[in-house]
């Protein structure tokens, strides 16, 4: 009788060892997965703009993928298309027209998420001077950041209310809102989540017209990468793009902690500034009507007809190659929280 | 390890009654918990119908509202007026006439006519004038019908929308624009935060197509418009299939819950409630169990103790009795003290003594009579051993003359023997 005993609490303790010792393995093995580096080159300087991916780097998101990935912001000589087609990052973050302009110009890349998905080119004038909308721009000075797509989406936007510029004065303005706010334009253009701020954290009050809702729309931010790293390691951009989106995803549902992360790079900003910032990124990115980082093809064609409109583009490009559903179909397929 | 008789009754009583009553209650709450569970799921289900019902008919009611402005004979002409670019107001007095009577504004954000090219010609907003709404889903789905669009977000006021749209034809059937209400969302948060047969963990929500939880959570507060939900029972709630669920839920509590599919508003009505209070009346048994077990365990040991004491005394008489019989004494009386099996073994010992005492008195002549024989046996061995002692000493006292003689002879011959 002893000897079933024994036999019996030897083989228990056994089978206890042997489970704890998969398990233990298991649960190394989720610890251990090689950490691959890679490089994502941001649109612009470090600004709340690249919040949700300031987040996966900080909350271990890439890490949890298996990545490590460095931020680098635009140093004014080379766009992020340019990082990326030259094999300086693996991963880029740029308007949908800027990666429909390097298509036709042959440039081998595809968008594989959005992340603004309303563009947040705005015309703002102060609350004071009554002016609401395109229309009211008649007599009126309105300042446009030239070179930058905020004229061209401003001048689809007049072509498409048909608006009699002629009796419009149009001037070049800064990206500050200076102009504005010493009185030489009645209205002035540039992106919501940042120069109205700097208006409105002055203490003004001011009306804002988005681009976007005068029938213009255009993908502001997406992130892109080459079809060479598509085929030839599709994983690896199914990892990055769920960490990426999962960064944006924390940062729409915890705002707060998600600017104190933003300011770890942002350092030369203010805490005001940013947080602005992220709350008017958040309708743009996250509006209710797809998934964060979806894409709809009637939008791509929407902005290639804007810019075939203005002229931006030439020759005809083929909108189905320039992005892919692949890695979001995928990741909001096996998505379960 | 030596237990006593009484004990042994004491524990298997105690191990029968104790062993019994925690089976009978596993099985009750095993079955407890699925008359619960069925029970919670109907109550569910009620109260995903009632809030449904609620929403249909406030979606009805504003949708009629709508259509009913557009028909209304002096609204018609001046939006067609309007329309039509004849409007010397830009149509202020027709909306003024839909938003002073006809439409109800408590949750009314504006009412705006868009032109057959999507342009707001016309709005209770005048910061909508001007937008062009032709990409927009629900001008596209208004040009034949009335169309309901949920939860989009407005940029204007900061705040996600229900945009109900109807088209406005002219005399001869022609579509010639729309007229777009944006309601807020209010009237359907109050019915999400009603709280009627939910008791403390319950609660509603709203998820729409894009799995965005759009109205307010009971355990986070702030996630309207922010947080998303993919589980599998909402995955197939949002592919049309209502469906009962039993899992945690987005906090990580465990939970009964109903996914109703809302086709009307595209979006996934949530009823659900903590498992842990539905539970709470039978956890609240465990208690009464484990103090019926105390009860009946001192209950049944004081019932152990007397009838253990009823069987083991007569046993214990027996057994003092035997002992005597042991030490030989068959002199005592053994009676009966009950009609049952102790009083059988009584009656067995009886017998047993009578027969006892019986092979005794029969040993004891045997005995006698046997030592007279053996007596008598001894003499007559005595006897004959007392004649084969004279005839063994004649025998010796011969031998040893013979010896004597035989040694004189020998010392004559060497006397006369020559030198």
């Amino acid at each position: 009788m002893k000897k079933i005993i024994v036999i019996f609490v030897v083989g228990i303790v056994v089978i206890s060892a042997a489970v704890w010792f998969f398990y233990f393995r298991l649960q190394t093995n989720k610890n251990i997965i090689p950490t691959q580096e890679v490089t994502l080159s941001l649109k612009w300087l470090h600004q709340a703009q690249f919040t949700g991916n300031y987040v996966a780097v900080e909350k271990g998101f890439y890490k949890e993928q298996g990545l490590k990935v460095n931020l680098v912001p635009y140093d004014f000589k080379n766009t992020s298309i340019d990082s990326v087609v030259n094999g300086k990052a693996d991963f880029g973050i740029a308007g949908a027209d800027e990666l429909l302009l390097a298509r036709e110009k042959g440039a081998p890349i595809k968008a594989i998420a959005v992340i603004y998905k309303t563009n947040p080119v705005v015309a703002y004038s102060l609350k004071k001077s009554g002016i609401i909308k395109p229309q009211d721009f008649i007599g009126k000075t309105v300042g446009i950041e030239k070179g930058v797509n905020v004229e061209y989406l401003y001048n689809a936007m007049m072509d498409k209310l048909k608006i009699d510029r002629s009796k419009i004065k149009e001037v070049a303005v800064g990206y500050d809102a200076k102009e504005l706010l010493d009185g030489s334009v009645d209205v002035s253009t540039g992106y919501i989540i940042n120069e109205p701020n700097i208006v409105k954290e002055t203490g003004q009050e001011i009306n804002t017209m988005l681009v976007s809702d005068y029938g213009v729309n255009m993908y502001a931010d997406v992130i892109f990468t080459t079809e060479n790293l598509i085929n030839t390691n599709p994983d690896l951009v199914g990892r990055f793009l769920a960490a990426s989106l999962e960064g944006w995803q924390y940062s729409i549902e915890n705002g707060k902690e998600a600017v104190d992360l933003t300011l770890k790079y942002a350092t030369n900003s203010s805490l005001v500034h940013q947080q602005n910032m992220l709350s008017e990124s958040i309708p743009l990115i996250n509006d209710g009507s797809s998934p964060v980082g979806w894409m709809e093809l009637s939008q791509w064609e929407q902005a290639y007809n804007i810019l075939l409109e203005q002229k931006i583009l030439s020759k005809p490009v083929n909108i189905k190659d320039a992005f892919t559903m692949q890695f979001l179909s995928n990741y909001y397929l096996n998505k379960n929280i | 390890m030596k237990i006593n008789l009484s004990k042994k009754i004491i524990i298997s009583i105690e191990s029968v009654i104790i062993v019994t009553i925690i089976l009978i209650s596993i099985i009750f709450f095993v079955f407890q918990q699925r008359i619960t569970k069925d029970e919670v799921n109907v109550r569910l289900s009620a109260i995903s119908n009632l809030k449904g019902e609620y929403i249909n008919q406030y979606l009805d009611f504003r949708v009629f509202e709508i259509e009913s402005g557009v028909k209304s004979m002096h609204i018609k002409m001046g939006l067609v007026d309007l329309l039509q670019g004849k409007s010397i107001d830009n149509g202020e007095k027709t909306i003024g006439m839909l938003t002073d009577g006809m439409i109800n504004t408590s949750s009314l954000v504006d009412l705006s006519v868009i032109n057959s090219e999507g342009l707001i010609v016309g709005s209770s907003n005048k910061q909508e004038e001007g937008k062009i709404k032709s990409n927009e889903p629900y001008f596209q789905d208004s040009k034949e019908h009335t169309s309901i669009k949920n939860f989009v977000y407005n940029n204007l006021t900061n705040q996600f929308v229900t945009i109900i749209s109807t088209p406005i034809k002219d005399d001869n059937g022609n579509f010639i624009g729309i007229l777009a209400e944006k309601i807020n969302n209010k009237d359907i948060d109050m019915a999400m935060e009603e709280r009627s047969g939910l008791q403390k963990t319950g609660e509603t929500f709203l998820i729409n197509k894009s799995h965005i939880v759009i109205t307010n959570l009971l355990k986070e507060p702030d996630a309207a418009y922010k947080k998303i939900i993919y589980t599998p029972p909402l995955n197939s709630c949002l592919d049309g299939n209502s469906n009962y669920y039993s899992m945690s839920d987005y906090h990580g509590d465990m939970v009964f819950g109903y996914a109703r599919w809302f086709p009307k508003i595209e979006s996934c009505l949530i009823t659900k409630i903590d498992q842990s209070e539905i539970f709470i009346p039978l956890l609240n048994i465990i208690p009464q169990v484990a103090s019926l077990i105390i009860i009946v365990f001192i209950f049944t040991l004081i019932l152990g103790f007397i009838f253990g004491s009823l069987i083991i005394k007569p046993l214990g008489i027996l057994r003092n009795q035997a002992i005597k019989i042991k030490e030989g004494n068959l002199d005592i009386i053994i009676e009966p003290a009950s009609n049952d099996e102790i009083g059988d073994l009584a009656i067995t010992l009886k017998e047993m003594l009578i027969k006892l005492k019986e092979l005794y008195s029969n040993l004891e002549g045997k005995v006698k009579e046997r030592t007279e024989e053996l007596e008598n046996s001894e003499k007559k061995l005595e006897n004959a051993l007392g004649l084969s002692e004279k005839n063994n000493k004649m025998m010796i006292g011969r031998e040893l003359e013979m010896i004597k003689l035989k040694e004189r002879i020998k010392e004559l011959e060497n006397s006369v023997a020559p030198k």
